[in-house]
């Protein structure tokens, strides 16, 4: 001890300067000399360590290790950092640990070994170690994809794992890539614009959608969070990127079903629209219609008034008669009004009897002659009285008187309609032929809608509705109606009844 | 005897009608649509026209426009008889230039008075052109008729 004492000045000097830690032991392990900083660490006064052990710097755990390993350094006789592969600590006087870094010097003075041991307080480094290794987990481990590249070659320096999994790229691919490689989407110049501002510190950050291409070729879609940081005093840019499929695929869904739905409630507006205005009209033409009809009876009856003289006979059946047939068709409307909501509502009521065709061909025949133009004439056959069938004799009464009153509506004077019977194949066919003004080609396919009246007969009267009711009773009952027509040269109307209805 | 021209294509309303003014001492001519009753118009000049609005070939609104472009016949007093009884039918009818609208049914005396009121105001326009021709002022009597019709 004396030794260090007697070159006191010398070691003070050299070891006072410092602000590592010195202990010097001797091959006992008992502490010969030490320095400020020394105590400082540990947290004694000046040469209170002197002649102490230097168990009393180690924590307990480590005694026995320490001293084999101390024995053992000494016996190597090398210089050499202590506690290499695992962690060194000292104690305090007051009893707290903390970590250091120790450097061993053996030195023969005057013939005796003495170990010089440097002494580092690494505390805050570890805490930092502690610090970085928990962000570089965080880095590596986050399930974002992280990237890390220069602001000016725009190379990678890192990507964590995520990214790597992602691409497909491994970290020794990536750092000689830069961002326009993974983003099919982005041309250099386009990506060195999008990131000007956050450059030129105009924006802090930046936050777009884009595409990223796979190794493999494929791409999914992302949304990127690019920042601008430094690494030392390089410049870098950090992208936080989500893999946005799913939400992508959930918005596309989402945006499909909105479209599909904006789709539906519109045309069921349009349709409710259309409704609307047919309604429209159709209350204006059954205005339209009841009120003709309305003023012939209303001036017959007045003409009927006027004829009081037993002479007048004749003038009085006249006027009758308009008035009959004109009430006869009022109530036709009203029974196609009817017709119609019963067809709505599902309230009919058929009634299948066998009967003579002849009987409602006359009838129907028989009633539309009132209504003939000048020299109009309806031709029908003489002889199928034989013709028996099985139907409903009110559907098959309205879709003939129908077909009949149009055909004399649409045609002019002077012209036939002819009503033709034919049999085939258990069928049995009535068809309605006129010479009127036909039905443009264009509206054909809309002539049996409800309420549907063909453009060059709008300044006809009529409802729209007779073809539309005939149409679906027929059908109801398994029959139809077909139609062929040519404009300005006329329609052939071909009604169909099965003749073997079953029940 | 004053001749009307009747445009209807209802046949019995059209005989009915024609039978009701021949009753009240009117010449009647009849047309089932709106193209023979332009012919009818321009051929014989009637006194007065009575015209539906829906027919075919030509409807009541073409008949008119038709009848107001014509030198011959743009005079000729034009009522519209119609069942398109809504307001902007009527509207409608009066601003192309007809001189009146009766809307169907239609009782004989507001026909016959709708006639004879469009025949008056004929013979006073004639009247008044007579005598401001002649120099004289209208009266305040003729005036007050002529405001009336």
């Amino acid at each position: 001890m004396h030794i260090f004492q007697k070159n006191s000045n010398i070691f003070n000097l050299l070891s006072e300067g410092i602000s590592e830690g010195i202990i010097v032991v001797n091959t006992e392990q008992v502490i010969v000399a030490t320095n400020s900083s020394a105590m400082e660490m540990f947290g004694y006064e000046k040469d209170e360590l002197i002649g102490k052990p230097l168990d009393i710097l180690i924590p307990k755990r480590y005694h026995h290790n320490h001293d084999t390993h101390v024995e053992h350094f000494i016996a190597k006789s090398g210089k050499r950092q202590m506690g290499q592969g695992r962690d060194l600590f000292g104690i305090c006087k007051d009893g707290n640990e903390f970590p250091v870094e120790a450097g061993l010097n053996p030195f023969e003075l005057d013939g005796v070994t003495y170990v010089m041991a440097l002494i580092i307080d690494i505390t805050e480094r570890k805490q930092k170690e502690i610090e970085l290794s928990h962000w570089a987990r965080i880095f590596n481990e986050s399930l974002s994809e992280i990237y890390v590249f220069d602001a000016i070659t725009f190379k990678f320096i890192n990507v964590n794992k995520e990214a790597q999994r992602n691409l497909g790229y491994t970290i020794e691919e990536l750092v000689k890539m830069t961002p326009v490689n993974i983003k099919p989407e982005l041309s250099q110049p386009k990506f060195r614009e999008l990131i000007q501002p956050l450059l030129k510190g105009k924006m802090e950050k930046l936050k777009f959608e884009t595409v990223h291409g796979r190794k493999n070729g494929s791409s999914y879609p992302v949304e990127v969070h690019l920042q601008l940081s430094a690494i030392g005093d390089n410049k870098v840019f950090v992208a936080m990127i989500l893999d946005i499929t799913e939400r992508k695929n959930y918005t596309e869904k989402l945006e499909k079903t909105v479209d599909e739905r904006t789709k539906q409630l519109t045309e069921a507006l349009a349709v409710e629209k259309e409704l609307n205005e047919l309604k429209t009209r159709f209350l204006s033409l059954v205005s339209h219609e009841f009120k003709t009809p309305l003023s012939s009876i209303l001036t017959s009856i007045t003409l009927l008034g006027k004829y009081t003289q037993t002479e007048q006979q004749e003038k009085r059946d006249k006027h009758v008669n308009t008035i009959k047939k004109k009430v006869k068709y009022l109530d036709t409307i009203l029974n196609d009004f009817l017709s119609v909501e019963r067809l709505d509502s599902g309230k009919v009521n058929y009634k299948i009897e066998t009967f003579a065709l002849s009987k409602i061909v006359n009838e129907v025949i028989y009633d539309a002659n009132m209504l003939l133009k000048a020299g109009q004439k309806i031709q029908y056959p003489e002889n199928f009285d034989d013709i028996i069938i099985q139907f409903d004799e009110k559907t098959l009464e309205l879709a003939l008187s129908n077909l009949v009153h149009n055909a004399i509506k649409y045609s002019p004077e002077d012209s036939v309609i002819d009503v033709q019977v034919a049999i085939e194949e258990n069928k049995l066919f009535l068809k309605i032929i006129d010479k009127g003004i036909g039905i443009p080609e264009e509206e054909q396919k809309y002539i049996f809608n409800r309420y549907f009246r063909a453009e060059n007969a709008l300044l006809t009267q009529g409802t729209g509705i007779g073809l539309n009711i005939a149409k679906q009773h027929l059908e109801n009952l398994g029959g139809g109606l077909e139609f062929s027509s040519e404009l300005n040269k006329g329609s052939i109307f071909t009604v169909s009844i099965p003749l073997e209805h079953k029940n | 005897m004053k001749t009307i021209l009747l445009i209807e294509d209802d046949r019995a309303l059209r005989e009915n009608t024609e039978e009701l003014l021949e009753l009240s001492g009117y010449s009647v001519m009849t047309a089932p649509n709106g193209k023979l009753g332009i012919e009818l118009a321009n051929e014989k000049i009637p006194d007065i026209i009575i015209c539906d609005i829906m027919m075919p070939v030509i409807d009541g609104f073409g008949v008119l426009e038709k009848i107001s472009n014509n030198e011959k016949t743009k005079q000729i007093p034009f009522i519209f008889l119609s069942a398109k009884t809504e307001h902007k039918e009527i509207r409608k009818g009066l601003d192309l230039g007809a001189d009146d609208y009766l809307t169907k049914p239609f009782e004989e005396e507001e026909l016959i008075s709708a006639i004879e009121s469009q025949l008056a105001k004929v013979e006073l326009m004639n009247g008044m052109h007579n005598k401001t021709s002649n120099g004289h002022d209208i009266s305040k009597d003729e005036l007050q008729t002529l405001n009336e019709l």
